[in-house]
């Protein structure tokens, strides 16, 4: 909270100092409260309330030589979870004329419209992002190398590819996890089951996205695809009767398109976008699905309303709640300036793909009932910057 | 009556046509006078200041554009009739370069006399002032926009 008083009050002539020809700084974050209506945790609500979701991210620029520039930027997030400090990403970037510059390092994955400013709060209407997309299917970022580039046509119509490959990092997912302790040849095998984080990854991973720009900045498509070899780890775990640092388990291979699409006029924003996901298994093609449709309308200058639409489809939970979300979010907005805004919003939100009990102790009772809450209520408060 | 109305709408739509070539602009642009470039397009002038171009085609050197602050009438004119966008949207767009990593925006200065002090002293740059400014003081030149 102090970093934004110090924000509001910081001026331009001091920003300045940040900037030069060679070096810039910049930065973004926000903080939110949430609450859910009943034992399910949802985003950074939980039903007693949760304070704990802030987070803060630094961004550096640096062009220490001509065709040549640098790009960082760490983040600092705590949230009901943890603390943690990640390298958001870190890359060379070369450019050799405005059809082609080459990347290379860690680069956050051109997928779909937001997944490279995955966290900008200033740019969208709604606290968070639609997770079905963004939380489920996205790729984070990936460590390789990239090719991109924009070209036009007719002098209006503007294009951007990106092309890229190497391995990728997918959103880590925080499940309910079965394992076993030693076996005691008395005793038995222990079952623990907790809740665990999987990090998720994308080995030889390659992918491409097309962006589309109309005259006068009106419309904007896009067509994103990516495929990687996915898996995930665990670490610290029993698995089998004996423990391991690191437990890996891999999948085959998923691929990932999807499609944007963006209407702007000043007053009025609506995205669409739809994301599909392929993988073979047992010589037969399983389908996932997920989309949302999102608008938002300014009232007033600085008061903005939103809604948003979204569903997700995964078919693979022998719980019939649990392969199902859908989510309606309606949202007001006040910008006290066009980088800084509270946000309030209310998301009703129906199955548990994402919206799932809190603690372990509802969860046993609710799988031995067999009486999940397949409809949560989260209403969220929180305040976005960037500068 | 009819004959004398039919006179008066003709020569309006003749004096509407004669204005439509005509952009009512209340900058002008300008580069150091080292630059061979004399006039660029409407187009042209809008991909350099929001770098979707990046070289000048005379030299192959990095084209270093100059802004206005945001609340200037300047550049607020020139966001809405070259860049077609406005003050606020072109903010958004850089805000999407800078943290996805592709670019940063061009630096941004108080006042006219500012940028043509930045221009004098980068020989690769371009800037906007307002119509009026004088520029004889300074080691710069005037760029016509000119229509495709």
């Amino acid at each position: 909270m102090p970093i934004l008083l110090i924000l509001l009050f910081w001026p331009l002539a001091a920003q300045a100092a940040f900037t030069s020809d060679y070096i810039s700084l910049h930065g973004f974050g926000g903080w939110a409260y949430g609450r859910t209506d009943n034992e399910n945790r949802y985003l950074m609500g939980t039903e007693d309330g949760c304070y704990d979701h802030v987070y803060f991210s630094l961004n550096m620029s640096a062009n220490p030589f001509n065709n040549f520039h640098l790009h960082v930027q760490s983040a600092f997030n705590e949230s009901m979870d943890g603390q943690e400090v990640v390298l958001d990403y870190g890359f060379a970037d070369y450019y050799i004329s405005d059809k082609l510059s080459i990347m290379i390092g860690k680069i956050k994955t051109p997928f779909m419209f937001y997944n490279e400013i995955y966290d900008v709060g200033t740019l969208r209407p709604f606290y968070t992002l639609a997770q079905g997309i963004y939380y489920k299917f996205a790729a984070e970022a990936y460590q390789g190398l990239g090719l991109t580039g924009t070209f036009s046509v007719r002098q209006t119509w503007d294009f951007q590819y990106d092309i890229y490959g190497g391995k990728g990092e997918l959103q880590p997912q925080r499940l309910l996890y079965a394992h076993s302790t030693l076996s005691d040849e008395t005793a038995g095998n222990i079952v623990i089951v907790d809740f665990r984080e999987l990090t998720y990854f994308g080995e030889d991973m390659f992918g491409a996205r097309l962006m589309v720009s109309s005259p006068l900045c009106v419309l904007d498509v896009g067509l994103s695809y990516y495929s990687a070899n996915v898996g995930y780890y665990v670490e610290d775990i029993y698995i089998e009767g004996r423990f391991q640092e690191k437990y890996v388990e891999r999948y085959g291979r998923h691929h990932f398109c999807g499609i944007s699409i963006a209407y702007k006029t000043p007053k009025w924003t609506t995205r669409m976008e739809y994301v599909g996901q392929f993988e073979k298994e047992e010589g037969t093609y399983d389908y996932f699905h997920t989309g949302y449709l999102e608008t938002a309308f300014t009232l007033t200058e600085k008061l903005q309303c939103a809604a948003r639409f979204e569903f997700e489809d995964t078919h693979e939970a022998e719980n019939d709640s649990f392969e199902e979300h859908l989510e309606t979010a309606v949202g007001l907005n006040y910008w006290l300036h066009r980088n800084f805004v509270v946000k309030v919003s209310l998301h009703h939100v129906q199955g548990n793909s994402m919206a799932m009990p809190d603690t372990l102790e509802d969860y046993i009772t609710n799988i031995s009932s067999d009486s999940f809450d397949d409809t949560t209520n989260l209403f969220v408060v929180g305040t976005q910057f960037s500068f | 009556m009819k004959k004398m109305l039919m006179i008066f709408c003709f020569i309006t739509f003749l004096c509407a046509l004669s204005s439509l070539g005509e952009e009512e602009f209340n900058f002008k642009i300008i580069v150091h006078d080292s630059n061979t470039i004399t006039s660029l397009t409407k187009e042209e002038v809008a991909k350099v200041f929001l770098k979707k171009t990046k070289k000048w085609k005379t030299n192959n050197e990095k084209i270093q554009p100059v802004d206005l602050v945001e609340d200037s009438s300047v550049r607020k004119n020139f966001s809405d009739r070259v860049l077609d966008r406005r003050i606020s949207s072109v903010k958004a767009y850089w805000q999407k370069q800078i943290f996805s990593g592709r670019g940063v925006p061009p630096p941004e200065k108080e006042t006219d006399k500012h940028v043509l002090e930045y221009v004098q002293d980068h020989e690769r740059a371009i800037g906007y002032i307002a119509q009026d400014t004088e520029t004889g003081q300074y080691s710069v030149k005037i760029v016509v926009i000119k229509e495709n």
